[in-house]
């Protein structure tokens, strides 16, 4: 059978640099392949290469047996490719229905004018084959997280050439998901195998095994290893991305040290109520623990962390910290009082595009970075480097603009401005991991763990059930604004994720 | 590690969410023209009470009929910020169309006498400026806030060139009747006003080009990559705020009976401040004509009402400005959340 | 070196760049105070008149009134071959300045007839003639504390134009309009400007020294003609039927209101006045019979005789430091112009006529500024 794409010794490079080496690949039709690899091991440009947005500079792609290459994304949409990215690609100001149909509206317009029941009946026709109940009538903007994902998942496979059976990429879909999202997706996903094929990229190992009937690995440009779902295992593949052991170690559990409850917590929070959100909640952070704090959406736990930060109103309820209270005020004086809050939304609230690395890290202690009340800007770099060599952030220079890092080294910066001061008491972390590959996730736990040894409390937002486990010594589990259980997770004796789960639904 | 066990019953929680969240968003959508419209309301309620003779019917006619060149002015100015831009050019381009106009047409200056074939090419003139803007702006990449600037300055330039040194006086009793006349019961310019309004929201809300003003103001990397016709759409659009900045120009020029370089003066504050109450955000992608046109109707109730109710003149400036601050609170209101960043 | 040595760098330079700069524009500045400080002595020696240049300098050309002025100074230049350059300062009183800086450093003796843009400009514009050896008339306005004999010969005269005496004259002629009974409307140029309140002072007492006619409403409309057509518009229909007569403090602002009375339906039952300027239009609608009145301070001889004055002072003709203060600063004849006289007033001037009105230019003084 003639596989829907084939990629034969494809190379790609950016003046010196070899990005992607003689990489050979076959998907063959109905069949769900997953893409794994560090950043950099030359993933997105594979996946730019098939959309269109880069040309290659040797070897071939075939699509259905003949040679094809494409002039623009719309020349690679056109052949039948559509690409679900990480970062959410719809307009948040129209409708579901014209985000289905922007840029090849076709005949839902007739001389220019568009028919408003023809765009309803092509929209609920695209996502009816995703199985998505979302209306075609409401403002993207309104929408979750899960079900833009299905939006975007419709619009690439449209399909908008009968003769080419959809390709559909997906690139890091689940990374903003919750759980229950997350097997929505799956069950959808394996719907689509009927049209046509799936490319399936991620940095979440079980998930890829899942959802794929093979594996491809990619390092450092080149294709490192091809498995079958059915019996590959997670750290076989994890061996073969980096060439390290077990999976289990990236959160160091077994660095876990006893936590002394007895003296006065570091966070101490008292029936805490913010609006419609969390309801009645209570918790205490000791120092040196962490705590990880898992929910689905709308369990509250955003808005708890947040409300803790001061970044949110608080209606009702106590938050202490160090034994003082702490206004529910502004995130000024949250950090005043030694509290950092590390937020979900890198791009947007985390770092500040546009500046240096330097600068970023500068941006919350400024004084203690700049070794003065006046700044001195070598002493700004030189507080840099320091953190740039202690959380491994490539490439190593604090000049260069945030934003051209990749996301995990992005992240280490962000963690970096909060934990360089030394009246850092507790850290919040929302989601600190979401989007990072298995090492920069590493380094971030050693972080993690270095502090809580320092003594420093750690509220996390955790990503997945196993950072949960394996990160904290504590689990809290929220539910509709409530706290509905607590685990102790000791390094001999975590909970169960089914236990989890039980009391997050 | 083991892989997930999952059990069923957790399939359906997301997609159940959809069909709450689509109430809810049809009960309140954001950025509605609500918080305008109150404003607008509120504003004629209250010099109802305060001012004699503002609520009757002449009066009313007095200001839509005064509001109406502003609102053509408006529809084009609106549809270049919907794009993310910003037309600074009206008052020049109103100049050379005028100007253009009133030479061409039966004159005290010289011997031309065009009649409607006069308005035609004067409108041609503000066409021409408005896709200078848009290829400048699109091709050579100048923002277009530069852009707009410099052509302002080249059109009161080629006005004062036209104009020379008498003041031609138009001297068409067919088009000078347009100042006073009446078509289907209307005066002149309100008829225009509303085709203006009628077509630019047709445009906005039901066509192709519409669909892709919006999506280019909410994020133009994305409608690129989308697939729309980023550029060719952003021509069009200058081209038409152009035209009908040109409309304006002849209107206007008609009223004063005159040819005047100073025939836009303050119509670039007017129609900007205009746009912002009515809500269309200057970042695009929001808001629209129908918007722009309660803006307008603020503004012209505003120094009507003041006007009669027998305000002091120094007090009817600075009333004006915090009249307006306030209105652009309450237009803002529903949304101030989201607007976490102000600039 | 690395980017952030070298950052630091550029910065360093740029900060060095940045000091030289001040300090080169300080250096240039009292330099050029310096050249201005020192004085150009008249000996009171004749100047030769290829050592001359006139200047006409007014706001804006598209102005009738300023159109006029200009070509009046042209007609008095070209009759004595002196070059005449005419700037047009646009409203910006920097640019005013700064051109007729330029023209005296040029070298000529200049011969400056201004219509400044604000009162405040009038010292610097003087002292700058008075330094360079030239001499200067100015026009229409000028701070009330400054006088041409505090600064020297090189400020010759100030004309001024009575307003108050506008504003009377054509709100009687209103008044008479309308048969002595009545209500009007009033319409003020800009509030802040100095010939626009004397104007409606004049008005005011006109109206105040009778009991027939009464005043509705007054409001500014800036000069601008489209601000007087909305305006009146609002105002008839607040007052409706009261409104007889409307007074307008210039043509521009008298025509936008005959606009909006001509949609109300009431042209001809409305009398309008105006107070100033004589526009080819204004006087148009006078012959017409839809204004009653206009005024003019016949531009083109203010345009010549300021040109006149400094003309017959450095030529010897005259001895500037001898005139009587009431040649210095004086109020020049204007004349109201209503339907029975307007045809006298119909005919551009000819260049001959012009010239040969200033041959003393003193010739139409109506008394000494009162303000």
């Amino acid at each position: 059978m003639t596989p829907i794409l084939e990629l034969r010794s494809v190379s790609k490079k950016f003046g010196p640099n070899t990005v992607l080496d003689d990489v050979s690949i076959s998907i063959a039709p109905n069949e769900v392949v997953g893409l794994i690899g560090e950043n950099g091991a030359g993933k997105s440009t594979l996946l730019k290469v098939l959309a269109g947005v880069h040309r290659q500079d040797g070897g071939q792609v075939m699509m259905g047996g003949r040679e094809v290459s494409f002039a623009s994304p719309t020349d690679a949409a056109d052949h039948g490719i559509g690409v679900v990215h990480q970062e959410q690609s719809l307009l948040p100001n129209l409708t579901v229905g014209q985000n289905l149909i922007l840029g090849h509206e076709g005949n839902t317009a007739s001389a220019g004018f568009l028919r408003r029941s023809r765009i309803r009946a092509r929209a609920q026709e695209m996502l009816s084959v995703v199985e998505s109940t979302v209306d075609p009538g409401v403002l993207t903007e309104t929408l979750g997280f899960a079900q833009r994902q299905m939006v975007e998942v419709a619009r690439a496979v449209s399909g908008r050439q009968v003769k080419h059976p959809p390709l559909l990429i997906l690139d890091e879909p689940t990374s903003v998901l919750e759980p229950d999202d997350i097997e929505v997706l799956h069950r959808r996903v394996s719907a689509l195998k009927e049209h046509g094929s799936v490319i399936f990229v991620s940095h979440r190992l079980d998930e890829v095994l899942r959802f794929s009937d093979r594996v491809y690995v990619l390092r450092d440009g080149k294709v490192v290893g091809e498995q079958s779902s059915s019996t590959a295992t997670e750290s076989a593949l994890y061996q073969m991305m980096i060439g390290k052991g077990a999976v289990e170690e990236i959160y160091s559990s077994e660095r876990k040290q006893d936590v002394d409850r007895g003296g006065k917590p570091t966070l101490s929070v008292r029936n805490l109520t913010c609006g419609d959100k969390a309801t009645d909640v209570s918790l205490d952070v000791h120092p040196g623990e962490i705590v990880s704090v898992v929910g689905v959406v709308d369990s509250g736990r955003e808005e708890i962390a947040r409300a803790i930060f001061g970044a949110v109103p608080i209606e009702s309820g106590t938050v202490e910290i160090g034994g003082q209270c702490s206004e529910p005020g502004s995130p000024a004086d949250a950090v005043r009082l030694g509290v950092a809050y590390v937020p979900a939304e890198r791009r947007i609230e985390g770092m500040i595009a546009g500046a240096t690395v330097a600068q970023n890290i500068a941006a919350v202690h400024p004084v203690k970075a700049g070794g003065g009340r006046v700044s001195s800007g070598s002493r700004v770099e030189q507080t840099a480097r320091v953190w740039i060599e202690r959380l491994g952030i490539r490439p190593a220079n604090p000049d260069v603009d945030i934003a051209r890092l990749s996301g995990g080294n992005q992240q280490k910066a962000v963690v970096a401005k909060w934990i360089l001061a030394d009246s850092l008491k507790l850290l919040i972390l929302d989601h600190p991991t979401r989007g990072l590959d298995i090492g920069a996730k590493e380094d971030l736990y050693a972080v993690f763990r270095d502090l809580s040894d320092k003594g420093v409390a750690i509220l996390v937002l955790a990503d997945t059930l196993d950072e949960a486990i394996g990160l904290g010594h504590r689990v809290i589990v929220m539910r509709d604004g409530e706290i509905t259980g607590t685990f102790d997770s000791s390094p001999g004796n975590p909970p169960s994720k089914l236990q989890l789960l039980k009391k997050m639904m | 590690m083991s892989k997930t066990e999952v059990p069923e019953e957790v399939t359906n929680t997301a997609e159940t969410a959809a069909p709450v969240s689509a109430m809810r968003s049809r009960v309140r959508p954001l950025f509605s023209i609500a918080g305008p419209f109150t404003a607008l309301v509120g504003l004629y309620a209250i010099f109802g009470a305060l001012a004699p003779g503002f609520a009757t019917v002449s009066n009313a006619m007095a200001i839509v009929e005064q509001a109406s060149i502003p609102v053509v002015l408006a529809m084009g100015a609106t549809l270049v910020v919907l794009v993310g831009g910003v037309d600074l050019s009206i008052e020049g381009v109103m100049a050379a169309s005028g100007l253009t106009f009133v030479l061409l047409a039966a004159n005290s200056v010289n011997g031309n006498d065009l009649g409607l074939v006069a308005v035609v090419l004067a409108l041609g003139v503000g066409l021409f400026f408005g896709v200078i803007n848009g290829v400048l702006h699109v091709l050579i990449r100048v923002p277009s806030f530069l852009v707009t600037l410099g052509t302002w300055f080249v059109g009161l330039g080629v006005a004062t060139v036209l104009f020379g040194t008498a003041t031609p006086q138009l001297a068409d009793p067919s088009l000078a009747a347009w100042a006073g006349g009446h078509w289907l019961g209307l005066p002149v310019v309100v008829v225009f006003a509303f085709a203006a309004v009628v077509v630019t929201t047709l445009l906005c809300k039901g066509t192709r080009l519409g669909l892709h003003t919006y999506a280019i103001g909410g994020d133009e990397a994305t409608s690129r990559l989308a697939g729309v016709p980023v550029g060719r759409t952003k021509i069009f659009l200058f081209a038409i705020a152009g035209l009908l900045s040109g409309l304006g120009g002849v209107l206007a020029t008609i009223r004063l009976g005159v040819g005047d370089v100073n025939v836009g003066s303050g119509s670039l504050f007017l129609t900007l401040s205009a746009v912002v109450v009515g809500g269309t955000l200057l970042s695009g992608g929001r808001g629209g004509p129908l918007h722009s046109l309660v803006g307008v109707l603020i503004l012209v109730v505003l120094g009507n009402g003041l006007l009669l109710s027998g305000a002091s003149p120094y007090i009817q400036q600075g009333a004006q400005g915090l009249i307006i601050v306030l209105a652009v609170i309450v237009t803002g209101w529903p949304v101030r959340r989201r607007l976490r960043v102000v600039k | 070196m690395t980017r952030t040595h070298r950052a630091i760098g550029i910065r360093a330079a740029a900060r060095a760049v940045g000091a030289a700069t001040v300090l080169a524009v300080m250096a240039s500045s009292t330099i050029s105070c310096s050249t201005g400080s020192e004085q150009i002595e008249r000996d009171g020696s004749v100047v030769d008149r290829n050592d001359m240049v006139m200047v006409s300098e007014v706001r804006s050309l598209t102005n009738p009134y300023e159109a006029a002025w200009v070509q009046g100074s042209r007609a008095y230049a070209e009759s004595l071959g002196i070059e005449l350059k005419v700037i047009v300062y646009g409203g910006d009183s920097q640019n005013a300045l700064s051109q007729l800086q330029s023209v005296l450093a040029a070298g000529k003796t200049v011969l400056l007839n201004i219509n400044p843009n604000t009162s405040a400009d009038t010292p610097a514009i003087v002292r700058a003639v008075q330094n360079s050896g030239g001499c200067a008339v100015t026009q229409w306005s000028k701070p009330n504390d400054l006088h041409p004999w505090d600064v020297g010969v090189g400020w010759a005269s100030y004309v001024a134009y009575d307003g108050v005496r506008q504003g009377t004259d054509t709100a009687n002629t209103l008044i008479d309009s309308l048969g002595g009974e009545g209500g009007v409307i009033a319409l003020q140029g800009l509030l802040a400007n100095e010939i626009s309140q004397t104007r409606f002072e004049g008005f005011q007492q006109a109206i105040g020294e009778q009991s027939g006619v009464v005043l509705l409403d007054d409001q500014p409309a800036d000069f601008d003609r489209n601000k007087a057509y909305t305006t009146t518009q609002t105002l008839l229909n607040k007052y409706g039927e009261q409104v007889n007569g409307i007074w307008a403090a210039t043509d521009s602002m008298a025509l936008g209101a005959l606009q909006a009375v001509r949609e109300a339906g009431k042209a001809g039952e409305i009398k309008v006045a105006s107070a100033a300027d004589a526009t080819p239009e204004g006087l148009d609608a006078i012959v017409k019979g839809e204004l009653v009145s206009t005024y003019t301070t016949d531009p083109y001889f203010n345009g010549a005789m300021g040109l006149a004055i400094c003309y017959q002072s450095l030529v010897g003709e005259l001895d500037v430091e001898s005139l009587p203060r009431e040649n210095r600063e004086f109020y020049v004849d204007q004349s109201l112009i209503t339907a029975s006289n307007v045809d006298q007033f119909l005919a551009e001037p000819s260049d001959a006529e012009i010239v040969r009105s200033v041959q003393n230019p003193f010739s139409r003084i109506t008394g000494p500024v009162t303000r």
